[in-house]
């Protein structure tokens, strides 16, 4: 066979395959870009990243007051009350996890469905779902009503003879977020070694050379290391990828496995996936716009890439759109009384504006990415996906309150209204995510060097000369 | 290194038509398959319980062979969805696959017609004193009722015919011309196309599957059979390409690597229809409530339990532990072994959903009717597809991503 | 930094040696081909340092497939294992010893294998926790990682590994050695072929770093072993409450005042009307509930108890029997219960010798609804225990009585012919 190099096959081919990075790139161009930001001075540093990191830090701290209050106080102090006992925290549990799906989403799956470009995002997607994580599991820590016995959530053997429940859903959360958060922490990390150990060599100070070089645990290079190097990351995007299914799917069964109508319902399971795929990458959006503006990441996050995640939007919106409509059909079809009522609330009850938000947020504004300009237009791209988020918060509010509050006996209805510490809290947990992530874009590589590198043209990326 | 490719020319050096025996086989192939049905019929009646009988056993054969149609439309369509360039190849032949739509719609109407005539042998809610006897499925009437059921199957093979037919036009115009502008088109229409695919497919799932037990419901219902659908395509898919290649078709062009890629997605999607299963029945089954249970306890009494097992561990345990090692997916004798295994459990998967509603006290689990109608059925799909494929070259010759395939190579 | 520069090497030791040869390339096209140059002239003591890892060196190499895999597949049985025993052991398996699991029933799902699906979730998720951690962690031992040292690292010209330059070593050790810096010039790198030094000393661990390595293994078991200690140590001095509002509840109990309600209890009586569940069940056509009352109509005991003798009555009359009964009555009814055989022992004045149910012929003699009776509201200083045991239970234990006593009292002649060849032993 004769092989092609890409830039000497025919015009349609090139048509189809456009380069993935912008601009002239080679090795050095890209080490030294991506490599270069944990390499700046404070006066290198953008204002805005001081001031956006100003900000994070004293939503932290407001995080960490609402939480010593709620310790102090009890869960009084939230809004939750009979019958909605879950309220706000499980909302922010569930739209943070969710969150997190992308990241592996991109790491994993997309690497076993060998779409190239992923390599410009997933090391702060992968990022973006490590603090997803940690703060989605703040909201059952600090739920449980006593924190300071969380650690009865796992088999710990003990005097009491005391066990965890292992038939309750909960405890497959449990199980299921810890492994998640373990195994994405292990991927970044694995991925971002060999990244961590440029930087060594890079260093110009004692102090970073020994730092880097700590993290990077003796990382040389070799190709008998990468060989074993890329075996592991393919078999930990093929375990991540059934692992990232399951997450979700166990937080559906918390909701799927009772009786409660709206709540039980088969669909679940996809459809939480989905959704939680749907407001990660929104997310990633919502990051990668101003990532890529402050850190000078425009050639390696193009608009291509950009264009590519609004297409996932798209697609999930719709596989988002198409649980809210198989769930009312289905509850019109099954002929039970209380689901149908449970829906008819949910459309037309004293909620429906938490469920018409949800439902436009969710399924009729990124229809608006149908239009290749839009979806190309940065601004329009930003408002789209703050939406999606919005409205994916409000997917599980509307699932957790409506169903709650509107149970079988009317005599046990009720009406759930958060109270300023449950609103404090959340916006808190903005502030441990942007503190948590500011850190990450500013002292490590942002991009996955080495990936990006791997599938650049070898010829043109070759540094000729000195 | 960006996106490998070869000189795509080398395409020509292959060969990638039928000769002229299989073309010759179109019609006793054809006349083989309604003689299969004719015996069916005559089968029925000897057994003693008349033309009543055939309908739910015609149901299972009927989805078994829609679902690889439906599979094969799913692969086109997810491959212009995504630009890949890996399967290019092989894509001519899920093409042709699809288009066997039109001989399905046409199969469909033994059971669409006894429906518009009241016969509840099937579908129990086209009788009307069912009807009158049931307040629950009153309540469905709206939806569960002869003319609309009509309307919408209908309206699913159409939708099915115009995205089949799409693709393969366009796919065929390119081969004569080369011009990208028909990649550009089915890009373009691929969103449109899976969106009506999964509207379509859910409710065809709903309508045939899932009414013939009017009274139960599941939302998971419409994927639980797109995952089984697919899984059982790619199988027939790999098989499909193994007896091209014994042919000596494309005998060069479709690799090793190919197949590794087939097995890779076989192998998930057996996963997933796992993921599926396990779920509907799990929320089912630890909710408990009665309406919903019904159905699964129909399917967990004798002889269906069994089966139930059989299932478990066929579907789902031992063909994901079977390919899960990449050098089964790359010999073509391990792989052609699973992937006739998983038809066989595709089949036993539509049998357990289908049969248990009508002879859930009891009754067998296979019946000589069940192969006599697999294969007529399968026969008249199978003369369509040998019809269309005559008249084509296999593979999509002058894609422009053609190149990109035969170079491929799995990391 | 320019590509000679060599690392100033402070530590001018006699046991400088050289460690290996080393050239340089532009593309990962380039070394491909050196490396299989390399391979073919069979040297075995060498690698290739890249930047990234490149498609087509392993085969250029020769590099054989590792065996992560298996390893991976390994620790997800371990992991699939450990979650099965897991639940398995602290959900269906109880007993007497330390850290016993607790077998119970909950939300009707069986603790039982039949409860499986419920179990799939944490056996999917250690599956892949276990398959994970192996590949990341066997992935890291197999490199040989973590490693504080590397020879190379010395030289200024192979820091540019890790970024654009790819870098083939051969050791000085290969057998083939003394061809190798020969091979390496005439490969086409860029540059000259580099000598790399090592001393004999330097891969050791320093040795502040290893003593501190050790003292922070041996701290971590100090309070492990504080706690362990704390755990078998007797003490005089009260428990430290941990978590206050739960050993000390703000709640009313049994018989204690209330300031809220008029009559000053903090108990309170069923509201006027109120019916128990189930007590309206056994009422006839009049009003009338022999079942739960063991009396007729006109206030005579019931002959015969109203429901039928069967196996599983009798397995449950002797179960509540030895839960509520046995106490005082004894095991085998013969009034010598262990409350009682204390009562005498310490010579309690007001003990009364309980009844011998099943040697006194009084009480054999009387209507099954009597001892029925005696059960339900108390007789002399006995309590009733109508208000802990449902009707059937108390006609169980009625059952069970009758079996006792029937094992003392009956005539062997009475009983089927069969059970006496079985109890005269032929």
């Amino acid at each position: 066979m004769t092989t092609l190099d890409p830039s000497h096959a025919s015009e349609a081919f090139k048509e189809f395959r456009p380069p993935l990075l912008d601009g002239k790139n080679d090795y050095k161009t890209i080490t030294d870009q991506i490599c270069g930001v944990p390499e700046w001075s404070h006066s290198e540093t953008p204002k805005a990243w001081y001031i956006a990191f100003t900000i994070a830090v004293s939503m932290l701290g407001m995080l960490g007051a609402m939480i010593a209050w709620l310790f102090w106080m009890g869960v009084g102090v939230w809004g939750n009350n009979n019958p909605a006992f879950w309220g706000w925290p499980i909302v922010n549990f569930v739209f943070w996890v969710g969150i997190g799906h992308a990241g592996t989403l991109i790491s994993a799956i997309l690497f076993l469905f060998r779409q190239k470009w992923r390599t410009s995002i997933n090391r702060f997607a992968e990022a973006m779902t490590i603090f997803a994580v940690a703060c989605a599991a703040i909201f059952p820590g600090i739920h449980v009503g006593r924190p300071w016995v969380a650690y009865w959530l796992f088999p710990i053997p003990n005097q009491m003879d005391m066990w965890p429940q292992f038939r309750s859903p909960l405890l497959w959360d449990v199980f299921a977020v810890s492994t998640y958060a373990t195994v994405s922490l292990l991927f970044w990390y694995l991925g971002m070694i060999p990244d961590l150990a440029t930087i060594r060599d890079r260093a110009t100070t004692p102090v970073r050379r020994f730092l880097y070089g700590l993290f990077a645990m003796g990382w040389n290079g070799s190709n008998r290391q990468w060989h074993r190097f890329e075996r592991a990351y393919l078999l930990l995007a093929a375990l991540a990828t059934p692992l990232v299914l399951s997450v979700h799917s166990v937080v559906s069964f918390d909701f799927a496995v009772a009786q409660l109508p709206g709540w039980h319902t088969t669909i679940f399971p996809p459809y939480f996936v989905a959704g939680a795929i749907f407001s990660g990458f929104a997310m990633v959006v919502s990051l990668a716009v101003p990532a890529r503006q402050f850190f000078g990441m425009k050639n390696l996050i193009t608009m291509r890439h950009l264009e590519a995640m609004n297409k996932v939007i798209l697609a999930t919106s719709m596989m988002v759109g198409y649980a809210y409509l198989t769930e009312l059909f289905i509850a019109w079809y099954g002929g039970n009384p209380y689901e149908r009522f449970a829906f008819l609330n949910r459309v037309m009850g004293n909620y429906s504006w938490a469920y018409w938000s949800m439902f436009s947020c969710n399924v009729i504004f990124p229809q608006l990415f149908w239009f290749k300009k839009i979806r190309r237009s940065i601004p329009l791209m930003m408002i789209i996906c703050v939406l999606v988020n919005v409205g994916m918060w409000f997917e599980r509010f509307v699932i957790t309150v409506t169903s709650l509050s509107r149970d079988f006996v009317p005599s046990s209805w009720g009406y759930f209204t958060p109270t300023l510490i449950d609103a404090l809290t959340f916006i808190g947990s903005f502030g441990l995510f942007f503190t948590l992530f500011l850190l990450f874009c500013r002292w490590l590589p942002m991009v996955a060097v080495a990936e990006v590198k791997a599938d650049m043209p070898r010829d043109e990326a070759a540094v000729k000369g000195a | 290194m960006g996106h490998h490719t070869v000189d795509p020319s080398i395409i020509f050096e292959e060969r990638r038509h039928f000769a002229e025996a299989p073309k010759r086989m179109v019609m006793p192939v054809a006349i083989l398959g309604l003689l299969m049905l004719g015996v069916s019929v005559l089968l029925a009646f000897v057994s003693g319980d008349g033309l009543k009988m055939l309908g739910p056993h015609y149901l299972v054969a009927f989805c078994w062979w829609t679902s690889i149609a439906v599979g094969a439309m799913f692969f086109v369509i997810i491959q212009h969805l995504t630009k890949a360039g890996w399967s290019v190849v092989v894509r001519r032949v899920p093409e042709i696959l699809a288009c066997t739509v039109p001989t399905l719609a046409l199969l469909s109407l033994p059971l669409v017609i006894p429906v518009l005539m009241h016969d509840g042998s099937v579908f129990k809610w086209a009788d009307p004193d069912v009807v009158a006897g049931s307040e629950l499925i009153q309540k469905k009437a709206g939806f569960l009722n002869p003319w609309f059921f009509l309307a919408r199957v209908a309206g699913y093979f159409t939708i099915w015919f115009l995205i089949s037919r799409f693709f393969f036009d366009r796919s065929r115009r390119q081969d004569e011309t080369g011009d990208p502008e028909h990649t550009r088109a089915m890009q373009r229409r691929s969103p449109l196309a899976i969106v009506l695919f999964a509207l379509t497919t859910t409710f065809f799932a709903f309508d045939f599957l899932m009414s013939i037990d009017p009274e139960w419901f599941s939302t998971m219902f419409g994927v639980y059979f797109f995952a089984g659908s697919v899984v059982a395509f790619f199988a027939f898919f790999a098989l499909t390409l193994m007896g091209l290649q014994r042919r000596g078709i494309l005998a060069n062009a479709i690799t090793t690597e190919h197949y590794h890629d087939v097995g890779k997605l076989n192998f998930a999607f057996v996963f997933f229809w796992g993921y599926i299963a396990f779920s509907q029945f799990m929320l089912i089954w630890y909710a408990n409530i009665p309406e919903e249970t019904l159905w699964f306890a129909h399917r967990t009494e004798k002889p269906w339990l069994a089966v139930a097992y059989v299932l478990i561990f066929g579907h789902m345990i031992i063909p994901f532990a079977g390919l899960l090692s990449r050098h089964v997916k790359r010999s073509r004798k391990a792989y052609a072994f699973w992937a006739i295994w998983l038809l066989v459990m595709h089949w036993i998967d539509l049998n357990w959903i289908v049969m248990p509603t009508f002879s859930h006290s009891g009754g067998s689990v296979f019946h000589v009717i069940d192969l006599s109608l697999f294969l007529g059925i399968g026969a008249l799909v199978l003369a369509t597809a040998l019809k269309i494929g005559s008249q084509v070259a296999l593979v999509p010759e002058r894609d422009p991503l053609l190149g990109e395939s035969l170079a491929f190579e799995n990391m | 930094m320019s590509d000679t520069d060599k690392k100033v090497d402070l530590n001018q030791e006699p046991e400088e040696k050289l460690w290996a040869y080393m050239a340089e390339f532009d593309s990962a096209d380039d070394v491909i081909h050196a490396a299989e140059k390399v391979r073919d002239a069979g040297f075995t003591k060498w690698d290739v340092h890249t930047p990234f890892p490149v498609h087509g060196l392993d085969k250029a190499m020769g590099v054989r497939p590792t065996i992560l895999p298996w390893l991976v597949l390994a620790g997800g049985l371990t992991g699939m294992t450990t979650a099965i025993v897991l639940q398995w052991y602290t959900n269906m398996v109880e007993g007497p010893w330390d850290f016993s699991g607790y077998a119970f029933k909950i939300s009707g799902k069986p603790n039982s294998l039949v409860g499986l699906p419920a179990m799939v979730p944490v056996i999917f998720e250690l599956t892949v926790l276990f398959s994970a951690l192996t590949a990341v962690f066997g992935s890291l031992a197999l490199n040989g990682l973590p490693r504080h040292y590397f020879a190379a690292w010395r030289n200024r010209r192979f820091d540019r590994a890790t970024s654009d330059r790819f870098c083939v070593v051969i050791e000085a050790d290969d057998p083939q050695a003394g061809k190798a810096k020969a091979l390496l010039a005439g490969l086409g790198g860029r540059g000259e072929v580099e000598e790399l030094h090592d001393t004999t000393k330097s891969d050791a661990l320093p040795k502040g770093i290893k003593w501190a390595i050790i003292s922070m293994v041996l701290l971590s078991w100090i309070p492990f072993a504080m706690i362990l200690r704390k755990r078998y140590t007797p003490s005089e001095s009260p428990p430290i409450h941990v978590v206050p509002n739960m050993d000390w509840q703000q709640k009313f109990k049994p018989q204690s005042p209330s300031t809220i309600f008029d009559d000053g209890r903090a108990m309170r009586l069923p509201v006027a009307g109120a019916v128990a569940r189930g007590s309206l069940d056994h009422v006839d056509a009049n009003g009338h509930d022999a079942f739960s009352s063991g009396k007729n109509a006109d206030g005579s005991f019931l002959q015969m108890m109203p429901i039928d003798a069967t196996d599983k009555l009798m397995a449950r009359g002797q179960r509540q029997y030895n839960i509520y009964c046995i106490a005082c009555h004894g095991q085998l009814g013969e009034g010598d219960g262990l409350v009682s055989q204390r009562a005498f022992a310490l010579q309690e004045a007001n003990w009364i010798q309980p009844s011998k149910l099943s040697t006194d012929p009084l009480i054999h003699a009387r209507e099954d609804g009597y001892i029925f009776d005696a059960i339900t509201n108390g007789i002399r200083t006995m309590k009733g225990y109508g208000a802990q045991l449902s009707a059937e239970d108390r006609w169980a234990i009625v059952l069970w009585v009758r079996a006792l006593q029937s094992s003392r009292l009956r005539d062997i002649d009475t009983l089927p012919k069969d059970i006496q060849a079985k109890l005269r032993g032929n």
